[in-house]
């Protein structure tokens, strides 16, 4: 009988100290919004955390074995790894001028070695394995995941500071793309065989906007007829929300996942401000969620059932959490000025995706260097879309 | 090793209270078990969940499972180490009223026993 109440009184005092520490346990990881992302400047989190990858752009030995870890998962993140970097780098050119020789030199470095990679070893050195046996229905074979994000980051480095070298070089992709556009029946390229991604379309749209401020030409008029296509088809009815995946036929693959629509979203932004912004509000209700002072993210709006794969992560259960869309909902928040839902997800951060710092460099062991790097885009962005955007005012 | 966590829920007063240091003990064990996962490097291998392996030099269920043990390593240290410290302060908190009331209880029926 003292036994059974002593287990009693050690249950309830348990209940209450749980009580107590679970609604604090944020408050060891809050920190102010400027911790991570400034209005000028560059911010202690971003300066950290590209410390480091500037690190592993200067140790040969250190970054192949970063590109091994990844790519015995997926190719595709090396790819994106330097993406996002030569983005993120442009952007923190623009906020820290005195720093440009370095950023400018490891972008070269990134974007002369990504284009030599892809010419000798083909696009499919940067696709995922299932892309080989596949067959694309647009002839030549091309990648606009490849093209798209190309010549976004050549475009981000000149943006940043002219480089006559890749004038050309950008003004080939975006001519690729937009013959590409004009063959296709719907409007839509294919990223793997008959397979069309959102994120790859935007973010090629993003391209030729940026190409447009920088070489005076003027595709507006495919952006507008893309985006209104897109809008009428390519939208999920339930939610509102834009696709993820869709044949050359419009018929939609995938629906509306978190991994993609956040950075949609942003890409929309200096192509139609007011649907980004429409699509940024439907995510945040229907993706992001505030628990306990923690931020995460869905994959997918509850109105669609979907499975966990590359792109989501490991999806947490009952809190459906998705590490992947919790991770590229920083750029959101970061870029539409959410700050309730960029600290809540910072302390997620900071809890959950183990830090480790180092001689003034930061990494994410629970990320990777492709996730390290949409963190430090999530971060730096800014600068780059404001041009374009005083431009057209 | 003997004497450490053998007195589940033994109280040493006459309260019928679980013991505070009992509580204490188990989050001394969480956290030197936490100290020694973060020197053996075990950290790193989180990076399990993001679906990227921890280290190339080994293979992906090895990897997987160090990063889990890390993982929950990690939550104790962080939510049930300050549950269980917190647990035994309310229980020392919760032993001191009893006593206080206790002695009250006595010295009341010292008084009245004396009176008859």
């Amino acid at each position: 009988m003292l036994r059974i109440k002593r287990i009693l009184a050690a249950l309830l005092v348990l209940t209450i100290a749980t009580a107590i520490w679970v609604p604090c346990l944020h408050l060891v990881f809050a920190r102010p919004v400027s911790n991570f992302r400034q209005a000028e400047g560059l911010s202690p989190k971003a300066r950290q955390l590209a410390a480091r990858h500037l690190q592993l752009w200067v140790d040969p030995d250190q970054r192949q074995k970063e590109l091994e870890r990844m790519r015995a998962s997926n190719a595709e993140w090396d790819f994106m790894g330097r993406t996002f970097l030569v983005w993120s780098l442009a952007n923190m050119g623009l906020r820290d001028p005195g720093s440009k020789p370095v950023y400018l030199r490891t972008m070269d470095q990134i974007i002369d070695e990504t284009l030599r990679l892809e010419k000798e070893n083909g696009m499919y050195f940067f696709l995922m394995s299932y892309a080989q046996p596949g067959r694309y229905v647009m002839k030549p074979e091309r990648s606009l995941f490849l093209d798209g994000e190309i010549a976004v980051m050549l475009a981000s480095r000149r943006m940043l500071e002219e480089k006559e070298e890749y004038k050309k070089l950008l003004t080939e992709r975006v001519d690729l793309m937009t013959e590409g556009f004009h063959r296709s029946p719907h409007l839509l390229l294919e990223s793997y065989p008959d397979e069309c991604w959102m994120f790859d379309h935007c973010l090629a749209l993003d391209a030729l906007k940026m190409a447009d401020y920088l070489d005076g030409t003027d595709h507006s008029k495919l952006i507008h007829d893309w985006i209104a296509m897109a809008k009428l088809k390519l939208v999920d009815r339930e939610s509102g929300l834009l696709l993820s995946s869709f044949t050359t036929d419009d018929v939609p693959l995938g629906g509306p996942e978190g991994s993609s629509l956040w950075m949609v979203a942003h890409s929309l932004q200096i192509l139609d401000p007011e649907f980004a912004h429409d699509q940024y509000q439907r995510a945040r209700r229907q993706l992001g969620e505030i628990t306990l002072g923690f931020g995460y993210a869905h994959e997918w709006p509850k109105t669609w059932v979907g499975p966990a794969n590359i792109d989501s992560g490991p999806v947490v259960p009952v809190f459906n959490i998705s590490a992947g869309s919790s991770g590229m909902a920083l750029i959101g928040a970061s870029a539409f000025d959410d700050e309730p839902f960029l600290k809540s997800l910072n302390a997620t951060l900071d809890f959950a995706a183990f830090p480790s710092r180092k001689s003034g460099r930061l990494k994410y062991c629970a990320s990777n260097q492709v996730g390290d790097a949409a963190l430090l885009y999530a971060a730096t962005l800014g600068p780059l879309w404001q041009k374009i955007e005083g431009a057209k005012r | 090793m003997s004497k450490f966590f053998s007195r589940p829920f033994r109280s040493s007063s006459r309260s019928g209270l679980p013991s505070a240091i009992y509580l204490l003990e188990w989050a001394g064990l969480l956290v030197v078990l936490f100290i020694i996962a973060q020197v053996a490097g075990l950290r790193s291998f989180t990076s399990v969940l993001n679906g990227t392996i921890g280290s190339t030099n080994m293979d992906w269920n090895s990897a997987a499972l160090l990063g889990v043990a890390y993982v929950l390593i990690y939550l104790g240290v962080v939510i049930v180490v300050p549950i269980l410290v917190l647990a035994a302060l309310i229980l020392r908190i919760w032993r001191k009223i009893l006593a206080t009331k206790g002695a009250a209880d006595e010295s009341r029926a010292n008084a009245q026993a004396q009176r008859g």
